[in-house]
C-alpha cells in the first residue's frame, strides 16, 4: 500500500469507533418504552421548552454581538481603544468555563455577589439572579453569550479580513453612509460566512452542557436543565440509562437537519 | 467622524469591560482573607495571597490533590495534542492537494470529517461512556485521551489541509524528480516548513482538552485520576464556602491556556484566519 492511501486510515478508525459504532451501541440501548416516556415526562417537556428559549435567545445574540464587534475591529484599527479591545475579546474563549463559571456564579450570589452590591449601591434592587427561573436562565444566557461571542467575533473577523480594501474606498468616494455599505458590501460579501457561523452556533448551542451545569446545575428545582443536562441527570443521579439516552437522540432530527444544511452550503461554496 | 470615533470608544470600552469583568471578579476575591470574602469589597483592602498559599499547598480540604489533579490535566492534555497532531496531520495531508488520491475519494473524506466537526461533542459524549464502559476503559488514560482527539482531530486536519494547499506545488514536483518517494516528502519536506501549522494544531487540542470538563466527568471516577475541573466541579453547590480559595483555585486553572493563548496567537489566528476564508 502507498503513504498515500494509509494516511487518511487513523482517522477513520477514529471516525468509525469513536463516533459512528458509540453511536449505534447506545441507539441500541434504546428501549421503545424509553422514548414513550418521555412524551408524558414533565421535565422533559420543559426542558426541551428551556432549549428553545435557551438558542433562540443566546445565538441572535452572539452572532449580532459578533458581526458587531468584527465591525469595529475592522472599520475602526486605528482607535487605542478599539485596538485595546482587540486583545482582549478573546479572552473568554481561553478561559476554561470551569474557572469563569466559577466566577459568575459567585459574582450573581444574591447576598454576596458583587453584581447585586453594584446594583444596591447604584441605588437599585438586589436580583435573585440564581434563585429564580427566569433570572437563573438568563444568567446562562449571559453566561454562554460571554464565553462563546470571540469565537464567531474571530470567524467573522476573517471573514471580513479577505475583502479587498479597493471596494471599501469606492464605496467612500461615492459617499456611501457606514450603513449603506454594511448592506451593499460587507454584508453580501459575508453573508455565506455568516450563515454558517448561524447554523453551527445553533447547533452547537443544541448542545451546550457546560453553561447550564456549571452557572445553575439545572436548578432552582430542576427549572433550567436543556436535553443535554437532563439526560445527564437521568443516567447518573437517577441510573435510566435507556432513558438518558433516549433524550439524548431525541434532538438528533433537528441537528442531522441542521448539520446537512451547513455541509450543503459549505460545498456549493468550494 | 470625531463623534462617531468617540461613540465608537465608548462602546468598545464597555465590550472590555463585560469581557474583563468575571476575570476581575476571579482576581479581587481570590485576593482577599476569608473574613473579607463576605463583605465584597470592589478593591482587596491589601494584597493577601493567602488564598493562592492554600491551594499550591494542598492545605484546604477540597484541594488536598491539586497538584495531582493538575499533573493529570497537563498528561492527558499533551496525550491529545501529540496523538491529535499525527492523526490530523496525516488525514489532513491525505484531503490535500498534494496527495494524489482521486478527486473523489477527497470528497468523501472531506465530508466524513466535516460531519465529524459540526456534530455537537456533548452529544457523542453519552455514546462514548457507554463505548468506555463496555470496553473497560473508564477511568484510564487511554479512554479519555482517544475521546478528546476524536473530538479535536477534524478541525485540526482541516486546518492542517488548507496549510498544506498553500504549499507551492513545486516542491513537491521538484522532491518527486529527487527520487524522493511520498513518505519521504511528507516527513523531511512537508512536516519542516509546517512548524506554524503544528504548532497551531497542537495549542488548539492542548486547550480544548485542558479546558474540557463534561468528558473527564464522564470517563474518570477514581478521586486520584480526576483533571482539575474535575476536582474543582466541588466547588459547585457550596455556597457558604471559601470563595477566595476556590477563585484563586480558578486563576490558577486557566492560566496556562491563557499563557498559551497569548504566546501563540498569531498561530491560532492565522490558522483559523486560512480556514474561516474558504468556509
Amino acid at each position: 500500500m502507498k503513504f498515500e492511501e494509509i494516511a487518511p486510515l487513523p482517522f477513520i478508525f477514529f471516525f468509525i469507533f469513536l463516533m459512528i459504532y458509540p453511536l449505534i451501541l447506545s441507539l441500541s440501548m434504546i428501549s421503545f418504552k424509553d422514548a414513550l416516556t418521555l412524551f408524558g415526562d414533565e421535565l422533559y417537556i420543559r426542558s426541551l421548552k428551556n432549549l428553545f428559549i435557551f438558542i433562540g435567545v443566546a445565538v441572535p445574540v452572539k452572532l449580532v454581538l459578533a458581526l458587531f464587534i468584527s465591525a469595529i475591529l475592522s472599520g475602526f484599527r486605528r482607535n487605542p481603544i478599539v485596538k485595546l479591545l482587540g486583545v482582549i475579546y478573546p479572552l473568554p474563549w481561553a478561559i476554561p468555563a470551569m474557572s469563569a463559571a466559577l466566577s459568575f456564579r459567585w459574582s450573581l450570589n444574591y447576598d454576596f455577589g458583587i453584581v447585586n452590591k453594584m446594583l444596591v449601591d447604584l441605588g437599585l434592587w438586589k436580583i435573585p439572579w440564581l434563585l429564580t427561573y427566569p433570572t437563573a436562565m438568563l444568567s446562562i444566557i449571559l453566561f454562554h453569550v460571554w464565553k462563546w461571542t470571540p469565537l464567531w467575533t474571530l470567524m467573522l473577523f476573517s471573514a471580513r479580513q479577505a475583502i479587498p480594501e479597493e471596494l471599501y474606498e469606492v464605496a467612500k468616494i461615492d459617499g456611501a453612509s457606514l450603513f449603506q455599505v454594511f448592506k451593499n458590501v460587507t454584508f453580501p460579501l459575508i453573508r455565506n460566512t455568516f450563515l454558517v457561523c448561524l447554523l453551527l452556533s445553533s447547533v452547537w448551542s443544541m448542545g451546550e452542557f457546560e453553561a447550564i451545569w456549571l452557572v445553575t446545575m439545572g436548578d432552582p428545582n430542576a427549572s433550567t436543565h436543556t436535553i443535554t443536562t437532563l439526560g445527564f441527570r437521568e443516567i447518573f443521579a437517577y441510573g435510566n440509562l435507556g432513558k438518558g439516552i433516549a433524550m439524548y437522540f431525541s434532538v438528533f432530527p433537528v441537528v442531522v437537519a441542521v448539520m446537512v444544511s451547513i455541509i450543503f452550503i459549505l460545498r456549493r461554496e468550494s | 467622524m470625531r463623534k462617531l470615533d468617540l461613540l465608537i470608544s465608548f462602546i468598545a470600552l464597555i465590550l472590555i469591560i463585560w469581557t474583563l469583568f468575571p476575570v476581575y471578579n476571579m482576581i479581587v476575591t481570590s485576593l482577599l482573607t476569608y473574613d473579607e470574602v463576605w463583605r465584597m469589597p470592589y478593591f482587596p483592602p491589601k494584597l493577601f495571597f493567602g488564598a493562592y498559599l492554600e491551594v499550591i499547598t494542598q492545605s484546604y480540604w477540597r484541594l488536598t490533590l491539586f497538584w495531582t489533579w493538575l499533573w493529570n490535566s497537563l498528561r492527558i492534555s499533551f496525550l491529545v495534542a501529540l496523538l491529535s497532531l499525527m492523526v490530523s496531520s496525516l488525514f489532513g495531508y491525505s484531503i490535500s492537494n498534494k496527495s494524489s488520491l482521486s478527486r473523489r475519494t477527497k470528497d468523501i473524506l472531506n465530508t466524513t470529517s466535516m460531519l465529524a466537526y459540526i456534530f455537537p461533542s456533548s452529544l457523542l459524549s453519552i455514546p462514548i461512556y457507554v463505548l468506555m464502559f463496555k470496553y473497560n476503559l473508564l477511568d484510564t488514560d487511554l479512554g479519555l485521551v482517544l475521546a478528546l482527539s476524536m473530538l479535536t482531530i477534524p478541525f485540526n486536519a482541516w486546518m492542517a489541509a488548507q496549510y498544506f494547499n498553500e504549499i507551492p506545488r513545486e516542491l513537491r514536483e521538484a522532491s518527486a524528480i529527487d527520487g524522493a518517494s511520498t513518505l519521504t516528502f511528507f516527513i523531511r519536506i512537508l512536516l519542516p516548513i509546517s512548524i506554524p501549522i503544528i504548532i497551531a494544531l497542537s495549542v488548539y487540542s492542548f486547550m480544548f482538552s485542558w479546558n474540557s470538563f463534561l468528558y473527564p466527568v464522564l470517563l474518570l471516577s477514581h478521586e486520584s485520576n480526576y483533571t482539575l475541573p474535575l476536582g474543582m466541579s466541588t466547588f459547585l453547590g457550596a455556597d457558604d464556602s471559601p470563595w477566595n480559595i476556590f477563585m484563586a483555585a480558578s486563576i490558577l486553572y486557566a492560566l496556562p491556556p491563557v499563557i498559551i493563548y497569548y504566546l501563540f496567537k498569531q498561530y491560532l489566528v492565522s490558522g483559523l484566519f486560512r480556514g474561516a476564508v474558504k468556509g
